[in-house]
């Protein structure tokens, strides 16, 4: 636990947007490191940055400053192809609503990374076939995704991230979508990749519900990392706020209603 | 300059850039379209092996190994660089997306399918007319055939040394003689008049015509070789050759000489007809003028029956004669003027003249340089006192030729062939050298003339006599006959175009016709043909082939195919925008798609690869199902075409033809049309950020 080699750093990390003449610092200095098995949530509430952030750590956008580097290979300097590369060897991704290519069906869906490094069929379908098993969804595998309900799709989704074993698994509120059952189940799958198997696993998230599995936790607000946590005081941290979910004090509903950033009375 | 050079130096290594990239892009489409090939023929096996009927018969032929072997090589072909997608996952992944979207795309492919059909259905008419109109025209054999005959030049004619001539020209397979002669046909008591033509097998070869009754035509007679010791009535030609030193003169001396009466004898600066300047004409004089003979450039002659050749050397040379002689011109009505001078003298010169139409008589001299002779006055001046003596009178019935005698006042003999006064249009016959083989094969034309049937025609006998064309018996001119002969139909040719039979050759020179009327010449190919013509031109004949007629043809049903091509070209055209239209609509609807597969790791030049491989399968789709609808269409127009004539009791019509050339052609257009409408929607594609994928609807 103690020489866990840092898979994801990300070292002071700005982010400007030009909207219309002006500039919009959404970023403001970002730090974190993220350790080899670790599970990471990074919440806070809307429009707080997360998303920029996540984008970062895809390579989707580039910094305006500061580093991002996995496994110690700074990604911030390459090029989109080389990015591209980059992304289908080391980074599975489920995000908060399932694409999928409607043409294919779930085991073609699930085997496309892999083909895309430029796999045989055969082999890669065999592989989408053992992560399909792992997510419970074989039976599933020559349907079309469209007819897969939401939480089987997120599922999918999961086994498509994990198919081409990535140094690290990014969700982007991955339980949006679902309902609670649906959502513990998939939170609950990807616990047990984290526990079981060790994936390195960077969530972002507003249900403040699953903040207990995480054992590192990322408070960001207004685009400046406020809070951080490690695992001990993320249970205890997530369990304060659901015990006082029912009080409705100012601080849980600023919590719960991270949607209303600009509320006053939060500030 | 620096700067101009960093610039020369950027400019050159883009421009590199540049060609390396599309040398590549076309690479990658080669590679592409060889894929796309094993993999559709793969997924045809694999289809079939499917269906219950067909599949049984298929798995006894072994597909599965088959299906296996064209798997191997399509990975093999399909190396993918540093871990990209294969090419053939892009293409399967254009088929799924296609079959996913199934009505459009088959509406698309259609519309690409009717535009090609309507290019190759018009151009295959145009086509298809060409081949008719030429095929009544010319058989296709006769495009690589010439006919020769005799040009300006006179010098040349069409004997057996010409022949072999032109068969020693390059790309040159034969050369085969004509003779072609009106014969004057007796048949139950009527007469007329038909076309003949004296032939070999190699010509029946060439010509190929449709023997539909009797013998088919073999050589017969072949060895009979015309020698003028056979027969007294025509003079040949035969040559001998003796050997000459290389002073390259004669040692005859000098000796007395005349022209023979009424003939020009054109006087030329040097003994070499093509290096010396003519200067005029020499003709005959009372008295006659001393010369020496010497050899010269070679000529063809008649009458001068010695010729010379260097030893150890294929250079051939002619006795020529060497004199200083009067000069005359031809003037009006072709009489002789003399040449005169500045000073209003005749011109006198000493040149050289072909050793024809003179009479040469031995002379008494004792020096052996004639130029010792010819320095001071001119000896042998025509004189008045020259006496002509006739010795014979010349009779119709004596030979061409009646013999004079004259002693000159300086008391030499001379002795002259003048000819016979005779009536230019009084027929002389010709008779045949031995036995002719006398067969002929008829045109069921010439039958219609004799009232007679193919069948009940072979055997018949008719009697014949040919007309003989001036000249084609050497050294013998007028009106000429052969004996009358009877002659047996041994063959029928169809045509019933035109009267005509076809005779041994042989026949001919048993006539002692030694010049043909025509010869046919055989190139390698269609394509020598145009410098074996010019070639053979360029000897001083004339050449034709219905090769012409044909390029004019093939010109004017050109410009038709362009007119035809681009009336179909305009429905391709609007086929092309709606591919266009599809692979837009396809793209906006899949941006999302896009954005996931990129996030995926899909690379954006495999993404435009991907619309790319969509677009080029939908263009080569409808460009084989496009080839396949319009050579359907021009069957059937075809076929309805034939059964009109087949009612009227004509043959069948094929109206529509496409080379193959043609079809690759349109293959190579239905391909870039794939590329050019997938061109646009493809870069789209390719500039699709990935971040699309994250943005929620």
């Amino acid at each position: 636990m103690i020489n866990k080699e840092i898979i994801l750093k990300i070292d002071d990390v700005k982010m400007d947007f030009n909207v219309g003449g002006q500039t919009v610092q959404v970023l403001k200095g970002i730090s974190m490191d993220i350790k080899q098995g670790d599970f990471a949530v990074i919440f806070g509430p809307s429009g707080c940055g997360k998303s920029t952030l996540l984008h970062c750590i895809l390579g989707m956008e580039k910094p305006t400053s500061g580093k991002v580097a996995i496994e110690g290979i700074e990604i911030g300097n390459m090029t989109e192809d080389e990015m591209v590369k980059f992304r289908k060897t080391r980074i599975g991704f489920v995000f908060q609503q399932s694409i999928w290519i409607k043409s294919l069906n779930v085991l073609e869906n699930v085997s496309f990374p892999n083909l895309l490094k430029g796999m045989t069929k055969e082999d890669a379908q065999k592989l989408a076939l053992e992560t399909l098993k792992e997510v419970k969804l074989d039976n599933w595998a020559s349907y079309s995704p469209s007819q897969l309900s939401g939480g089987q799709q997120q599922r999918v989704s999961l086994a498509r991230a994990l198919t081409l074993d990535p140094a690290i698994i990014v969700a982007d509120e991955p339980t949006g979508n679902l309902d609670t059952v649906a959502g513990d189940e998939l939170i609950g799958l990807l616990v047990s990749l984290n526990k079981d198997k060790g994936k390195t696993i960077v969530m972002v998230t507003h249900d403040l519900e699953y903040l207990k599995f995480a054992n590192k936790l990322f408070h960001i607000i207004d685009g400046e990392l406020v809070e951080q946590f490690d695992n001990a005081e993320a249970i205890k941290m997530s369990g304060s706020l659901r015990t006082k979910k029912g009080k409705r004090t100012k601080e849980t509903v600023c919590n719960d209603n991270y949607l209303d950033s600009r509320n006053k009375k939060c500030k | 300059m620096q700067i101009i050079n960093k610039i020369k130096s950027f400019s050159l290594k883009t421009f590199l850039a540049k060609m390396r990239a599309a040398i590549l892009f076309i690479w990658s489409n080669i590679v592409f379209l060889v894929v796309l090939l094993v993999y559709v023929i793969r997924g045809l096996l694999k289809f079939l092996t499917r269906r219950k009927w067909i599949g049984k018969l298929f798995l006894l032929i072994k597909t599965e190994f088959l299906i296996n072997l064209l798997t191997k090589l399509m990975y093999k072909i399909d190396v993918n660089k540093d871990g990209g997608v294969t090419k053939s996952y892009l293409i399967e992944l254009a088929f799924r997306n296609m079959k996913s979207k199934r009505n459009r795309a088959i509406v698309t492919v259609g519309g690409v399918a009717l535009g090609v059909g309507a290019i190759v259905f018009l151009v295959s008419i145009g086509y298809g007319l060409e081949s008719m109109v030429i095929g009544r025209v010319a058989k296709l054999d006769e495009l690589k055939m010439a006919d020769i005959s005799l040009g300006k030049s006179l010098t040349v004619k069409l004997n057996d040394e010409t022949l072999e001539k032109i068969k020693a020209l390059k790309d040159v397979t034969e050369v085969i003689p004509v003779v072609s002669m009106v014969s004057k046909i007796k048949f139950n008591n009527s007469v007329f008049d038909v076309m003949s033509f004296g032939v070999d097998e190699r010509y029946i070869k060439a010509v190929n015509p449709n023997f539909i009754s009797g013998e088919k035509f073999a050589d017969k007679d072949k060895n009979f070789v015309y020698n003028n010791e056979n027969n007294q009535n025509i003079l040949g030609v035969e040559q001998e050759v003796e050997m000459v030193d290389d002073s390259m003169k004669t040692n005859s001396g000098i000796f007395d000489f005349n022209v023979k009466d009424d003939k020009k004898v054109m006087v030329y600066s040097d003994c070499n007809m093509i290096k010396s300047e003519a200067l005029g004409y020499v003709i005959r004089s009372e008295g006659g003028y001393i010369g020496e003979e010497v050899w010269g450039e070679y000529y063809l002659n008649e009458e001068n029956n010695v010729v010379g050749r260097k030893e150890k050397s294929e250079e051939f040379y002619s006795k020529w004669i060497r004199a200083k002689v009067p000069l005359w011109m031809i003037g009006e009505e072709g009489l002789a003027v003399p040449k005169l001078t500045k000073n209003g003298e005749q011109e006198w010169v000493i040149g050289c003249f072909k050793n024809e139409e003179i009479i040469t008589e031995e002379g008494n001299y004792e020096k052996s340089n004639l130029d010792e002779y010819l320095e001071g006055d001119v000896l042998g001046i025509a004189t008045e006192s020259a006496e002509l003596v006739t010795t014979e009178e010349a009779t119709p019935s004596a030979n061409l030729f009646e013999t004079v005698t004259a002693t000159d006042s300086a008391g030499i003999e001379w002795v002259e062939l003048k000819k016979v006064e005779e009536d230019p249009n009084a027929l002389k016959e010709v008779a045949f050298n031995g036995s002719p083989v006398a067969e002929a094969f008829v045109s069921t034309g010439m039958l219609k003339l004799l009232g007679m049937t193919a069948d009940k025609a072979i055997g018949t006998n008719f009697k014949i006599s040919y007309i003989i064309p001036d000249g084609n018996i050497s050294g013998v001119s007028g009106r000429l006959q052969s004996t009358e002969i009877e002659y047996k139909v041994k063959g029928v040719v169809d045509d019933a175009t035109s009267n005509y039979y076809y005779f041994q050759i042989a026949d001919a020179k048993r006539l002692g016709i030694s010049i043909y009327s025509q010869l046919k010449v055989v190139a390698k190919d269609k394509i020598a043909l145009a410098d074996v013509r010019k070639n053979i031109e360029e000897l001083g004949l004339k050449t034709d082939s219905t090769a012409d007629t044909v390029v004019r043809i093939e010109s004017l049903f050109g410009t038709l195919r362009i007119i035809l091509g681009f009336l179909g070209t305009i429905a391709l055209a609007v086929a092309s925008l709606g591919m266009f239209n599809t692979m837009t609509v396809s793209l906006l609807e899949r941006t999302r798609e896009v954005g996931v597969m990129k996030t995926m790791g899909m690379l954006s030049n495999e993404v435009r690869e991907l619309f790319l491989a969509e677009s080029m399968i939908m263009g080569v789709g409808g460009g084989v199902l496009g080839i396949l609808f319009g050579f359907f269409l021009g069957k059937i127009l075809s076929i309805i075409l034939s059964s009109i004539s087949l009612l009227k009791g004509q043959g069948i019509i094929s109206i529509t033809t496409i080379p193959w050339f043609f079809t690759v052609f349109i293959l190579a257009v239905s391909f870039l049309v794939g590329i050019i409408t997938g061109w646009y929607p493809s870069k789209r594609a390719r500039q699709i950020s990935a971040l699309n994928a994250l943005r929620y609807e």
